[in-house]
């Protein structure tokens, strides 16, 4: 592959920086720090994760009927997009780890694709609905996939709540805690998507390949990060009754 | 890149470098690399317990329906909490190399688990505890959480507060007036089925529906027409024409005097929304019979809502279905 008189892809140029002894330790090195930022990241959602054992042991109803409000299918839905593209990444970095640049390709692009997937599965399905009372219901509607059904919006967080049906007073502690978690879950969705998107422009210039794929890695355990926290909001949210 | 110097890597040690980063050849040449195989399995894995996980739920939600009996409420969040942790340890483990990797990073995310654990632990202790220090501490974390609104409607809950504003929306002008719009397509329809037209009462019907579903609008009655007459232009043919005589016949039509109920209103409204919630993937019919131990403890969507007694027909106050604060204090 890098032969004499072959070109020489932009990744066998890559050059540790200086304070390194090898490329090998700045490695070690990026990836011991990216962990630590991972902990911090686990103990971020930690704290809405105790949050919602809180209030759940606190108001047992309350968060059986905010539960109830939640199609489990559409948040298992999304578990299996998170998780087909947390493999889709693993298999990218295989792929760039033995030099077969265009599958890398491949399996990023379509990592991003089930990062936009989940976004809209997210938004369109669950938030808008809940929100606003464009419900998506294709065999309910007289034509068009979302239909307005008065009074079943208004399922917001804390001051905005807005739903007339409510049994339980603290239903909009349920949103508040809902809306927390999964937004900023959704936030670390698009941050990862962002960062995808960026190690796929760069492999475009080959930047990434079996000598040098540091920013690959770390892209990757980000994304698994987003990956591991949805396997927890899943079952609390949406299967504990 | 240090091709050359991997042959002496055994033979001397560097007090210097004693991981042997400088002797180490080319970047990541001591990393494990996971194939494909692999990964494809923990993916398969992961997905099965997925299934696993959602099956049990569901399962669990038909065993209580269908035989009516209730299971403790531990084995659920077990279950699912238990299933959650296999499959983070094998993201973990296999889509984040921690088992091949530095083990450093792996004792890293062991005490931010630790670290998480005493986090949860000791609000538990903290929480579950209070009555053993201060009896009269007991009840003070649940008297913050009544869901009381700190401005706006004095304190009255949010929820109540939502309740009212839903009232008052029901006796406004725009509402009473699509109302009286929907009844006279009732009408409509009802003399087509008279006439035995029931294509076109049914597409009159869906219309009258599609008003009462839709948001209440200042003229209700010009939406109604337009409503007909792109129906009747989409149909076309016979029934095109009799919509569009009624679009025609709507414009002068007088409408009733009478106002709705709005605790009628909000009853049917209520029905509505609940089919929404469980249009595709519970009959409504079902639900009825789904409740859990005692009558309106749990699944809130299903028990019956007293709602505003029709004796306050008037957007007033509606005592709530249960007093506020009286949640949870049976919670432990």
């Amino acid at each position: 592959m890098d032969g004499p008189g072959a070109d020489v892809l932009a990744f066998q140029k890559y050059k540790h920086a200086h304070h390194y002894r090898s490329q090998s330790e700045e490695f070690d090195a990026v990836k011991l720090g990216f962990w630590l930022f991972l902990a911090t990241e686990v103990l971020l959602f930690g704290g809405i994760f105790c949050g919602y054992a809180i209030f759940r042991a606190l108001y047992p109803e309350a968060w059986a009927e905010g539960s109830s409000y939640l199609d489990w299918r559409w948040g298992a839905a999304n578990t299996v997009v998170l998780l087909v593209s947390s493999y889709t990444m693993a298999a990218g970095i295989y792929a760039c780890q033995t030099g077969q640049y265009r599958r890398m390709r491949i399996n990023l692009l379509f990592t991003i694709l089930c990062g936009f997937l989940f976004v809209a599965i997210k938004l369109l399905l669950e938030y808008i609905p809940k929100w606003s009372g464009w419900h998506f219901d294709p065999t309910m509607s007289h034509g068009g996939l979302f239909h307005y059904v008065e009074g079943y919006g208004g399922k917001r967080p804390g001051m905005l709540f807005d739903y007339p049906f409510a049994q339980n007073p603290q239903l909009p502690m349920w949103w508040s805690i809902y809306y927390c978690g999964t937004a900023l879950h959704a936030l670390h969705v698009i941050v990862g998507m962002a960062l995808i998107i960026r190690v796929y422009v760069k492999s475009l210039k080959n930047d990434y390949g079996p000598t040098y794929y540091t920013g690959v890695e770390i892209a990757g355990l980000y994304w698994h990060l987003v990956d591991l926290i949805w396997i927890f909001l899943f079952p609390l949210l949406y299967l504990i009754h | 890149m240090a091709h050359a110097q991997t042959a002496d890597q055994a033979s001397t040690f560097d007090e210097l470098d004693p991981h042997g980063y400088e002797h180490g050849g080319g970047a990541h040449k001591s990393h494990v690399i996971v194939g494909p195989f692999t990964l494809r399995i923990v993916l398969a894995a992961l997905l099965i317990f997925t299934i696993l996980t959602v099956g049990q739920a569901r399962a669990e939600v038909w065993v209580q329906e269908y035989f009516s009996i209730e299971l403790p409420k531990w084995l659920n969040v077990a279950i699912v909490m238990g299933i959650a942790c296999i499959k983070a340890a094998l993201v973990m483990a296999f889509f984040m190399q921690l088992k091949y990797d530095n083990p450093i990073n792996s004792v890293i995310m062991a005490f931010t688990f630790l670290a998480l654990g005493l986090f949860l632990g000791f609000t538990a202790l903290d929480l579950f505890n209070r009555d053993n220090v201060y009896k009269w501490k007991a009840g003070e974390v649940i008297s913050g959480g009544t869901g009381a609104q700190v401005k706006g409607t004095g304190d009255q809950p949010l929820y109540i507060a939502a309740r009212e504003r839903f009232m008052q929306h029901l006796s406004s002008p725009e509402y009473i007036e699509t109302w009286r719009v929907a009844l006279v397509l009732d009408n409509y329809a009802d003399q087509f089925r008279t006439r035995s037209d029931a294509a076109a009462a049914s597409e009159i019907e869906k219309i009258a529906a599609r008003l009462r579903e839709g948001r209440a609008v200042a003229d209700p009655k010009s939406r109604a027409v337009r409503m007909l007459e792109d129906r009747a232009r989409k149909v076309g043919g016979a029934l095109g024409q009799s919509l569009s005589e009624r679009a025609k016949a709507l414009v002068t039509a007088p409408l009733t005097s009478d106002t709705p109920d709005p605790a009628a209103e909000y009853a049917r409204v209520r029905e509505r929304v609940i089919h929404a919630h469980h249009h595709s993937h519970e009959p409504v019919g079902s639900t009825a019979s789904r409740s859990r131990g005692k009558a309106g403890s749990t699944d809130a969507l299903l028990t019956t809502d007293p709602g505003p007694s029709s004796s306050q027909a008037t957007p007033g106050h509606h005592a709530p279905p249960k007093a506020p604060g009286s949640q949870g204090s049976g919670g432990h």
